[in-house]
């Protein structure tokens, strides 16, 4: 398989269980090195990069199944996503007033303005042990966002959630293009989101790429329909 | 019984209780990161006592200047060991990392054999053995000073998992997916955890060494000491103090009264009760995380 993602675009990655989806993912972000192949970040090849380094290159991600930090409140999640951006130096510690306050400043203005975007707010002392799914994927998202990534890959972001949580989600997802000028890798299986935000998609079935483009016409291609309805039409 | 001489074993156990936790305290570092109970934490604190005699006694260096060098050979060592023999390990099954960790253990007590015999030597810290008595009541001077350097430790350790360092690490005991996601290298934390046991494990040894003398027995401390991290909860340090004291008082206290009855050898008994009934009652201790058996 052979893709791009432009900068600033939102870009659609569907397919039926099991054809891939999360294996690219997991790909471009270093959890599972490819077999074979290359994958380029800005123009740098990362292949084979640990998935942390992956991260302070700036890709940031969220997870199918979540992977929050189950023990913290919501803030304390949120602001490790910061923590590429925090350096643990002993020294500027110690003269915290003098070398480390600004970028403290800078990084605590950033995660407000996030938590204030995804509207967390009112849960933000919370344990994420405790709250609803739906909030924690917007946790998630906020942990992702305000690492202030070039490269933001969300995995089945709606996952679980009712039409009005999808609809929020949604919108988050496109204010973050407009106003952060993220590009976006989106997996979901909710054709109507993809259809509704996706700049381009692709298709996937057993890891082969089955059809890319424009979303209205990708979907109406009948291998997509058949990978998704099964061949049901024979 | 009088109320003093009960007192007198409440106090001297709580001191003892505090000594296991500050070995306890090793293995609930490398617990937290990892989910690895280090069966090697006993050979670690025993060569860290070597090395503070090697440096003491045979190059001859004021123990002020002996101690924090092993401090930072161990810490050394430590990661040394996670970076060679454990983290190839990763992803196995959990049986084997404990081998591992078992091997270490036999593998630190042979090789200190080797080089510095059998023969039980002392370090010699120069606490003093003049009786000392709080009120009416009998104080070991040198278990008093190791439970100061236990409580001392625990405050650093609080502290430090205040630090950014320590935010990290606790991320890593927490989820390491998310941490990677999050651009934390969980092989460094856990390296780290080996480095901070290892430091402990220093300090244990020199507190010990002292009581004991310093042989190849101090690895066995393991056996108290891992009954004290699972009362606690493996995973925190608070606990592992508070189990420390609990289990200290509880055989210094119960011994005394069951040994008429069993002729001798109810302290080892006591230990063996707390560490069955903790594992078959309470499999999170008193402070651990629920979750723990789900991982």
């Amino acid at each position: 398989m052979d893709f791009s993602i432009h900068k600033g675009e939102i870009f659609g990655l569907v397919g039926p269980n099991g054809s891939g989806k999360t294996t690219v993912t997991n790909a471009i972000t270093g959890f599972y090195p490819p077999n074979k192949g290359s994958i380029c970040l800005d123009g740098k090849d990362i292949t084979g990069t640990a998935p942390h380094k992956v991260a302070k290159l700036g890709v940031a991600r969220t997870f199918q199944n979540l992977a929050l930090f189950n023990g913290m409140s919501v803030l304390e999640n949120i602001l490790l996503g910061r923590h590429i951006h925090m350096k643990p130096g002993v020294l500027p510690t110690a003269l915290y007033w003098w070398v480390a306050r600004p970028s403290e400043i800078r990084n605590r203005e950033v995660v407000e303005e996030v938590i204030e975007f995804l509207q967390l707010e009112s849960i933000r002392n919370e344990l994420v042990d405790g709250i609803p799914i739906g909030l924690k994927k917007r946790v998630e998202l906020a942990r992702a966002l305000v690492a202030e990534p070039h490269l933001l890959i969300l995995d089945e972001p709606m996952a679980g959630m009712n039409q009005e949580e999808k609809g929020y989600m949604a919108r988050f997802i496109l204010d973050a293009r407009a106003e952060r000028g993220i590009s976006v890798l989106l997996i979901e299986h909710h054709m109507d989101v993809i259809t509704g935000i996706c700049d381009r998609m692709l298709a996937l079935n057993y890891g082969e790429m089955i059809a890319s483009g424009i979303p209205k016409e990708v979907v109406k291609d009948p291998r997509v329909v058949e990978a998704y309805i099964g061949g049901a039409h024979g | 019984m009088e109320l003093v001489f009960l007192a007198e074993l409440a106090a001297n156990g709580a001191l003892t209780g505090l000594l296991y936790s500050l070995f306890a305290i090793g293995l609930v570092l490398i617990y937290k990161a990892s989910s690895v109970p280090n069966l090697a934490q006993g050979g670690l604190t025993m060569v860290g006592a070597y090395i503070v005699l090697a440096l003491a006694r045979d190059i001859g260096l004021p123990l002020w200047v002996a101690i924090p060098l092993a401090a930072v050979v161990m810490f050394g060592f430590g990661m040394g060991i996670e970076r060679v023999a454990l983290r190839r390990l990763a992803g196995r099954p959990i049986v084997m990392i404990l081998m591992m960790t078992l091997g270490i253990d036999i593998f630190l007590r042979g090789t200190t054999l080797a080089i510095w015999g059998g023969t039980s030597r002392s370090v010699e810290l120069g606490v003093g053995y003049d009786p000392l008595f709080i009120g009416d009541v009998l104080i070991s001077r040198i278990h008093l000073v190791g439970a100061a350097v236990a409580l001392l430790l625990f405050v650093v350790f609080v502290l430090f998992f205040r630090s950014r360092l320590g935010i990290r690490l606790r991320a890593i005991a927490d989820d390491y997916m998310a941490s990677w996601s999050v651009g934390i290298s969980v092989e460094r934390g856990v390296g780290l955890s080996w480095g901070l046991a290892s430091i402990v494990a220093v300090a244990a040894g020199v507190i010990w060494g002292e009581i004991q003398g310093v042989d190849q027995s101090l690895s066995l401390l393991l056996l108290k000491g891992l009954t004290v991290a699972v009362l606690g909860g493996l995973d925190s340090i608070f606990g592992a103090v508070l189990a420390g004291l609990i289990l200290g008082i509880l055989e210094n206290v119960g011994s005394t009264y069951l040994d008429p009855f069993v002729g001798g050898g109810s302290r080892d008994l006591i230990v063996a009760a707390v560490l069955i009934l903790t594992v078959m009652l309470r499999p999170h201790g008193l402070f651990g995380r629920q979750d723990i058996e789900r991982v």
